[in-house]
């Protein structure tokens, strides 16, 4: 299956060259014979040559001066100069200038063959070495590779465009930083195969697949940009917590949140506050001004009430034209005042087309025995009673009932 | 391997073994030696050489010998036989057994060094070809090449895990799909592009191999990509259509239109076959109420019982059961159910989705949804689903609590204006001439309250208290009362206690609205002049204000059995030109607009 390397011999003496031909084609080579420098030039020029077996002295050109016209041509054919006692010197400073080595006339027919052997082997390495190369250089995502003291040995393309402070600061690169123990744990055998880590790191979220060479005593870190990914994500966790028009918690969500701080309440008997409240004839802005002009309603409301709320606490939409604070660390009095602030914020508003527009508050606070469903039925009977009692006003209700 | 090359010298002649080591440090390389084999191979055994030079002839045993155990200890450390020239013969069978290459004593140091720099150089390039080659192998995602005529010609471990018959590049279907244009033939480019295998989707990078007719094939696994983008497509449009529904809960104008409305909606969302919504009945059947997409034949097919008699009740009948969403992701191979196999495999169903309509706790219904894509419905939509059925059984709970509300509100104040009538009327039968002037005076004071943008609930006082303002004069005799000619100054006291008497009997009464008061001061007047306190101002309610001009008003402009009518005229001359005089200016011009405006005209009075 693989091809047969081929081989360039370059003497002017006939029988020589013959004899040589001969017997690197019995030994499995491709040989090709030129009897000058100029006949090596254009052969080398016309095919690939894995080795030339160049005489030192040629008749028109140099034997080294056609060595080096041939490596012009291909990089990565190799040359051994042959040569006689005289010309010793040159031959050794031939292998200095790229040969792969010399011998001496008349040599050894098995010392030339390891020779050719060992040069041939060379240059398949070289290409072995080339074509792998390019796995790594052509891959499209980023590579990094590591040495046991933490040096970065290696970065394809792909991860100098990415992350172009990287080669020199090694470890400390926000995209590997924190990554030093599960490093240092793949190199040290405790963990087997790959680690994944997932890092943000400016607007980009990538998936670092970490695992450790043995066969080269490496740390090898592939990289993929998991951005879009992760963005869709993040836009569905949006979409499922937050209410669409008002951008405020949507009702799951809330409940969620209310589930928790309830709990907190009840273990360390903080006080929580509840405060429902629904902006009076909303039906009837929908009715007269149409949807587009009821939605700008709910969004200047949410609005306003978040601009008036502290920021540990919740707005939510509870659904329709009802809404929800939260606010933990409040007590019915102080949930009280905040919620008449919003009350006044609300009727004092000059909303778009609608002028004016008021809201209704039913307050109740966490008590002890208190539920999530109790502390919601007493805050939905405040918002009534609230409603009962004329609109655009806040009432409580705690567990004795409404205040006197 | 940056490290300094370790070279291990085995000579029996310790001159030899001495110079050489030199020359080697002054090379460079960091050098140990030996003069025996059994040295030499406690040497490899402690440390590892890039090289070991061994002389051929050895006091103890067999240049040979020591060559293959150090290869035996250290597998990579290559050989180099030193040996002189009557054993040229055993040096070239040297090579054949492993070792690197020879050289013939006396050799040149400079040939030395050279085959020294080529075997570590050879070292060199085979790691280099082993960490370049892991680059494929530990590559975590598949990497393939394949030659011009598009046969594979290398696959790294993942492919190979990936896609483990993969030989060729066929037409069709799979991962080499219709590669030819990238491949051999004219100008091989990079280019990029998408394939399916399987569920799978990938991103495939071609890049032509420099020097070489081949095309390496890198893929990137983008499936969950493509599933969260088309994932996030569709919930986005299921949002915007529950939004939708949620501003129709607040405009619904019944439970169907709303159903129907809520069907529509949701069969317009992609790959949905048919949307059904399905109410509890009392006997646990489910009626299905609203759909779409579905015709009324498979409808009734669907029909089914929600309590726990069914256990085959269906994807519904199980979600009314137990009050919870169930999804099917595969409904024509789910064993659960069965019986529903023919009938989804007959109108390509793939997957349904039915959530309970849940009120209070309380599942009032089920609303159900049929994909004809597998798996359509994932936790996220469905819990999205289950809260558009919670919006939905809400929206419909307080539409049925509105009703019932307005509907018990009504009986509630139909039978108060009963026993109001009813005691209006008895009154009236005392006092035949004055027959409906309540009824007129109810009329006409509420209409003023109205005119007046008093708040309805004040303006059903007036309605009530106008049927009842005269009730005291049940205790006046019904003969002065009908006296056609003028009263005496007994009469005409007798007549004047019916405000009071009317305060007594109503003051114990429960009503919203201050009834008694109104009645008991209807005859004060502002500037004191009226009867029974002789009131102020500031005294008299609102109510009472509204029913005095509605009295006087009344009783002016009809006709009474002693006198003839005095007339509309007359009366408006009355209240204007006591306004603000006897009678409050606001009630008095509200009066006023209602009658120059036409706006108003009592019952039954031409």
């Amino acid at each position: 299956m693989k091809e047969k390397e081929r081989i360039l011999v370059v003497d002017d003496d006939q029988h020589l060259r013959k004899t040589l031909a001969d017997i690197l084609r019995v030994k499995g080579y491709e040989p090709v014979v030129a009897a000058s420098g100029g006949e090596a030039i254009a052969a080398a020029k016309q095919e690939l040559f894995a080795l030339a077996l160049i005489d030192l002295k040629l008749p028109d050109v140099g034997g080294i001066e056609v060595m080096a016209r041939i490596k012009a041509i291909s990089p990565l054919t190799e040359a051994i100069i042959l040569t006689g006692h005289a010309s010793m010197d040159s031959a050794i400073e031939a292998t200095g200038q790229g040969a792969f080595s010399y011998l001496l006339k008349p040599y050894q027919m098995e010392e030339l063959l390891l020779a050719i052997r060992h040069a041939v082997e060379r240059k398949q390495a070289q290409e072995e070495i080339l074509r792998l190369a390019s796995f790594p250089r052509l891959l499209p995502n980023p590579v990094i590779e590591f040495d046991a003291t933490g040096r970065v040995t290696y970065l394809n393309p792909a991860a100098e465009r990415l992350f172009p402070g990287l080669a020199a600061a090694g470890l400390s690169h926000p995209l590997l930083q924190g990554l030093a123990s599960s490093i240092a744990s793949l190199q040290q055998g405790k963990q087997q195969g790959e680690v994944v880590h997932e890092v943000p790191l400016d607007e980009e979220t990538y998936e670092l697949h970490i695992s450790y060479v043995h066969e080269a005593d490496l740390v090898r870190i592939y990289v993929l940009v998991v951005t879009q990914r992760k963005r869709a994500e993040a836009e569905i966790h949006h979409l499922a917590t937050t209410d669409s028009l008002t951008g405020v918690a949507n009702r799951r969500e809330f409940v969620r949140i209310l589930e928790s701080e309830v709990v907190r309440a009840k273990r360390y008997a903080v006080p929580l506050s509840l405060v429902m409240y629904d902006v009076d004839y909303f039906k009837r802005v929908n009715d007269t001004f149409g949807h587009a002009v009821g939605d700008g309603v709910l969004q200047a409301v949410t609005t306003l009430v978040k601009d008036n709320i502290r920021t540990t606490d919740v707005a939510a939409r509870w659904g329709g034209e009802e809404f929800m604070v939260l606010m933990p660390q409040c007590d019915l009095r102080s949930a009280r005042d905040a919620a008449e602030k919003l009350r006044l914020a609300i009727c004092r508003h000059p909303f778009e087309t609608v002028t004016e527009l008021t809201a209704s508050f039913g307050i109740a606070a966490f008590e002890p025995g208190d539920d999530l469903n109790s502390l919601l039925k007493r805050a939905d009977d405040a918002l009534y009673l609230a409603k009962e009692n004329g609109r655009n006003r806040v009432e409580t209700i705690s567990k004795a009932g409404p205040p006197k | 391997m940056k490290n300094i090359p370790k070279v291990l010298v085995v000579d029996d002649d310790a001159n030899l073994r001495k110079t050489l080591s030199d020359i080697l440090r002054i090379k460079g390389y960091e050098v140990a030696s030996a003069g025996t084999g059994t040295d030499g191979i406690a040497e490899a055994q402690r440390t590892f050489f890039n090289v070991a030079l061994i002389d051929l002839k050895l006091p103890d045993m067999s240049g040979l010998e020591v060559m293959g155990r150090i290869k035996l200890i250290t597998p990579l450390t290559e050989a180099i036989i030193l040996t002189g020239h009557g054993a040229l013969d055993t040096a070239i069978e040297a090579t054949n057994k492993g070792a690197y290459s020879y050289l013939l004593k006396p050799y040149d140091i400079d040939d030395l060094l050279l085959h020294i720099r080529h075997v570590i150089e050879l070292q060199r390039s085979q790691q280099e070809i082993v960490r370049l080659a892991s680059f494929p192998q530990v590559d975590p995602n598949p990497v393939i090449e394949v030659d011009a005529s598009g046969e594979v010609t290398y696959r790294n471990p993942a492919a190979e895990l990936l896609f483990p018959e993969l030989v060729q590049a066929r037409p069709g279907d799979g991962v080499l799909a219709d590669i030819r244009g990238a491949l051999g033939d004219g100008e091989r480019k990079r280019s990029v592009r998408e394939v399916r295998v399987g569920d799978a989707t990938f991103e495939q990078f071609f890049y032509p191999v420099p020097d070489s007719d081949l095309t390496r094939i890198y893929m990137l696994d983008i499936t969950e990509r493509e599933k969260h983008e088309a994932r996030l497509n569709r919930i986005n449009l299921l949002l915007l259509t529950i939004r939708k529904i949620n501003e129709y809960l607040l405009v619904a104008d019944s439970q169907e239109a709303l159903y129907r409305f809520v069907c529509e909606a949701l069969k317009g969302l992609e790959d949905i076959a048919g949307v059904v919504i399905g109410i509890k009945l009392p006997d646990y059947m489910l009626k299905m109420v609203a759909w779409a997409g579905f015709s009324d034949a498979m409808v009734s097919a669907l029909d089914v019982r929600g309590d726990a008699t069914a256990p085959a009740g269906g994807i519904m009948g199980l979600a009314a059961r137990e009050g919870r969403s169930i999804v099917i992701a595969d409904i024509q191979n789910d064993a659960r159910f069965a019986p529903l196999h023919e009938m989804a495999q007959e109108w390509q169903l793939k997957s349904a989705a039915a959530v309970p309509l849940v009120a209070e706790g309380e599942a009032i219904g089920v609303l159900a949804m049929y994909s004809t894509q597998r798996d359509a419905f994932d936790q996220q939509i469905t819990s999205f689903l289950a809260d558009a059925a919670t919006d939905l059984a809400i929206g419909v709970r307080s539409q049925r609590l509105r009703s019932k509300l307005e509907a018990t509100l009504g009986s509630l104040r139909k039978s108060l204006y009963g026993t109001v009538e009813a005691v209006a009327r008895m009154v009236e039968t005392r006092d035949p001439y004055t027959a409906g002037h309540e009824r007129r005076v109810a009329q006409l004071s509420s209409t003023i309250g109205k005119e007046m943008g008093l708040r309805e609930r004040q303006i059903e006082g007036l309605r009530v208290t106008g049927y009842l303002h005269d009730i005291g004069k049940i205790a006046v005799p019904a003969e002065i009362l009908s006296k056609p000619v003028k009263l005496t100054e007994i009469e005409f006291a007798m007549i004047r206690s019916h405000s009071k008497i009317g305060y007594d009997i109503l003051k114990d009464m429960e009503f919203p609205w201050p009834v008694a008061q109104a009645v008991l001061q209807h005859h004060e007047r502002l500037d004191g002049s009226g009867y029974p306190a002789a009131l102020n101002a500031g005294d008299i309610i609102l109510e009472a204000r509204v029913l005095m001009v509605a009295d006087v008003v009344e009783a002016m402009a009809t006709h009474r059995p002693y006198r003839a009518s005095l007339g509309l005229e007359a009366a408006i001359g009355e209240i204007n030109s006591n306004r603000g005089k006897l009678y409050d200016p606001d009630v008095v011009d509200a009066c006023v607009r209602l009658f120059a405006e036409h706006r108003f005209a009592f019952d039954g009075v031409k």
